[in-house]
């Protein structure tokens, strides 16, 4: 805006300008009270969306923490799951018995089973099984020898077991009443008193006659009167304008010219401002959930240490060494079995398929978490094959261990009696696969480019729990080797990235939106576990194209 | 009222204390600023009513984005751009400067001479008020805000030419106006 003095304005423009440029006129003195409120509204929707926003934050979090505690969980559970199969000595079948109607059991033996005078575990059943049978009479239990009056039930720290013991060849079958009930209740009960107390305890919980004393919605929202609700006392503005309009009624103005009025601002109301529209799709977009897959070159960056095996042949006279007996002609294949596997090993593709969901923190960031698998591959050719032979002193015999390629052997120092490398006829390749499962936590910047399209980039880490490993040779004296996720592998079971990636984007619709572009993940650790990484390691990293569809939450239908 | 306009640090304290959401700071800049809004709105609206809800959607406005303020010109032109601005929303919004409205006819400019000062400021308001609701801005902005037709043209979607046309034939009513008054001749006159 310009001075009007420095234009070629004419003696009317200038004349205007003159007497309109410090004119003033007194607004309503409500007009003041009218933004006092606005003002007032303002200040209490910000205090609600920092609210909002703190309280979304503190559940992205905790998503976040529970998923992560999860995988790991999951990770650590089955070693020691494992640990326990290992210490039981012999384990017995499982009997399953039907109780009260549709509620099945297993019936598990355990070491705290062995206690005497026919003390029984009780384990913990579902509350709407004992539910459905409240009402269940104590001759639902099945007992082998039901003239025993003392059947005791013991409280069993292992409850949630879900276990029904059988002791001293009674066959008893019985269900629990609510763990809290039954469990922390020390002391003795006879079939009869925990048929009553499950009964007791289930009873309430079914009937819900506790819950009596609540208006439901619909009948709370009837009952309140119109006057609340009218949209002249609800609205301002209106309320404003039906004034005036009886004030006009008492005065010169026209009825007509009220009525038109009140016409123009209830357009004017319902028509929503640019801001309304803005502030609506920012609160509705906030989470958004998206799925994403790349398809990648992954790098393993694996190195195997080089261990030089001294030949004997057997001549009198040379000091024996300390090693496997190895040929000439095998100290020279392993020599070039490991040239081979450094030359020849190459980056092969992987896929990644992750879910996020993601929580916007303002109009250009978000933070995104979520599940991510991913098959990461690599492959090498080779023309070598390692047996391995140990003897047996006992029976004077000597085993052939199972062909394998040069990498797993040399991963640790051998330990068998001879060694022998060969050399086949045509080279083959070896096919090395690694699945994980990712928990990635990332931070995308977003802006618009036009209408429809936006740009995007992202980084942030990610935890990776290896849940398979294979080495697949494509030769059919080499059998495959699978490593699980609890298994003793020499690959390290949990690594951390960092992942980056950019790209565009395009809004289908107002919900839903599709990316592409570059990414790439770094490897924070060796992909080989630290005892078993001999030799200098690479960092394994992926690289390639990221595609993903995006889908906003609570913008379905706009 | 001349204490904030000629010091400049309490004019900043004023612009600090609305920053940090201060009731009475603000109260205090509706006070310096709201009459002078009040008749530029008046001159963009048709009737006080529509003013004042332009005033109330201005201030609010004002006050939300007043941390945005850059002092680099004074706060009186800041608040008076969002103002006629919140105007033009306004009227944009209630569909008043669609092409439909401009079916003025200018009539042949009758001769004669005129003396603004012979008019009341509520004649004058009038006149302006009367005009088709396109001409009434492209007026306002361009004889009384100062901007140029480009600028003009931009903030209305219009060409610049339109802008032009509109402007000279608001500029020939405004004329015929106020030479159908009937005012005595004075020195100092306005000749056509």
């Amino acid at each position: 805006m310009s001075s009007p003095d420095n234009k070629d304005y004419g003696d009317l423009e200038q004349a205007m300008w003159r007497r309109f440029q410090d004119a003033e006129a007194m607004p309503d003195p409500e007009v003041w009270s009218r933004i006092d409120h606005a003002l007032a509204m303002q200040d209490n929707e910000k205090y609600k969306k920092r609210a909002l926003f703190y309280r979304q934050l503190a559940a992205a979090c905790f998503i976040l923490f529970v998923l992560s505690g999860s995988a790991l969980v999951l990770h650590f559970k089955q070693d020691q799951e494992q640990e326990l199969l290992a210490s039981a000595e012999q384990p017995q079948p499982q009997t399953k018995a039907p109780i009260a109607g549709n509620a099945t059991i297993n019936s598990t033996p355990t070491t705290e089973a062995a206690q005497p005078s026919g003390n029984y575990t009780l384990p913990k059943a579902e509350e709407g099984t004992i539910a459905a049978n409240a009402q269940v009479p104590s001759t639902n239990y099945s007992y082998a020898e039901p003239e025993e009056e003392a059947t005791l039930f013991s409280r069993n720290s292992k409850a949630s077991n879900k276990s029904v013991q059988n002791n001293a060849g009674q066959n008893y079958t019985t269900v629990a009443a609510t763990t809290a009930t039954m469990a922390t209740q020390p002391g003795v009960y006879s079939a009869g008193q925990l048929a009553a107390t499950t009964a007791n305890n289930a009873v309430p919980s079914v009937t819900g006659s506790q819950v009596q004393g609540y208006m439901p919605a619909s009948q709370a929202i009837a009952v309140v009167p119109d006057t609340y609700t009218s949209p002249t006392v609800l609205n301002p503005l209106l309320r404003r304008n039906a004034t005036l309009g009886s004030i006009a009624a008492g005065g010169n103005v026209p009825e007509s010219a009220v009525q038109q009025k009140q016409d123009e601002l209830l357009l004017a109301l319902n028509k929503p401002t640019e801001s309304e529209t803005a502030e609506k799709a920012t609160k509705n977009s906030r989470w958004n959930v998206g799925m994403g897959v790349a398809s990648s070159y992954f790098t393993q960056n694996v190195d195997i240490p080089e261990q030089y095996l001294a030949a004997s042949d057997g001549r009198p006279g040379i000091m024996r060494h300390t090693g496997p007996i190895v040929s000439v002609e095998t100290a020279e294949n392993l020599v070039n079995a490991y040239k081979e596997f450094e030359d020849n090993t190459q980056a092969a593709n992987a896929i990644n398929v992750d879910a996020k969901a993601g929580f916007r923190l303002n109009k250009r960031f978000k933070v995104l978490a979520g599940l991510g698998y991913s098959k990461n591959t690599s492959k090498t050719r080779t023309s070598y094959i390692v047996e391995q032979f140990l003897f047996n002193p006992r029976n004077n015999e000597r085993s052939k261990l199972k062909p394998t390629t040069v990498f797993l052997p040399s991963l640790h120092t051998f330990t068998t009696d001879s060694v022998s490398v060969i050399k086949t006829k045509e080279p083959f390749n070896v096919d090395y696969s690694y699945q994980m499962l990712s928990v990635p936590l990332e931070v995308q910047v977003e802006g618009a480019i036009g209408q429809k399209w936006f740009w995007y980039a992202h980084g942030g880490g990610a935890a990776n729990v290896i849940m398979q490993s294979t080495i697949k040779a494509d030769n059919p004296e080499i059998a495959d080797v699978s490593y699980g996720p609890g298994d003793d592998s020499p690959f390290r079971k949990v690594q951390f990235s960092g992942n980056a990636g950019l790209g565009l984007g395009k809004r289908l619709t107002d919900a839903v939106s599709i990316s592409f572009g570059p990414e790439y993940r770094h490897f924070f650790s060796s992909l080989l576990a630290s005892e078993y990484a001999n030799a200098k390691q690479g960092k394994p990293y992926t690289i390639g194209v990221n595609m993903g569809i995006n889908y906003m939450l609570g913008q379905a239908g706009k | 009222m001349k204490l904030f306009t000629s010091n400049k640090s309490e004019e900043e304290k004023l612009i600090d204390g609305c920053i940090a959401g201060k009731r009475d700071m603000q109260r205090l800049l509706y006070d310096l600023y709201a009459k002078k809004m009040m008749m530029v709105c008046m001159r963009y609206a048709p009737t006080t009513f529509e003013a004042e809800d332009i005033v109330q959607e201005g201030f609010v406005k004002v006050f939300a984005n007043i941390q945005n303020f850059k002092k680099d010109c004074p706060l009186e032109f800041w608040v008076r751009k969002i103002i006629v601005n919140t105007a033009l929303k306004y009227l944009r919004q209630k569909s008043l400067l669609t092409v439909s409205h401009e079916t003025e006819e200018v009539e042949n400019i009758s001769s004669g001479n005129y003396n603004l000062n012979d008019y009341s400021m509520d004649e004058l308001l009038s006149m302006i008020q009367s005009l088709a609701p396109r001409y009434r801005m492209v007026f306002n902005l361009y004889a009384i805000e100062g901007y140029n037709h480009k600028e003009i043209g931009e903030m209305l979607e219009i060409s610049e030419g339109t802008s032009k046309s509109q402007y000279s034939r608001a500029r020939a009513i405004l004329q015929n106006m106020l030479l159908s008054q009937d005012k005595p001749y004075q020195e100092n006159v306005i000749t056509r």
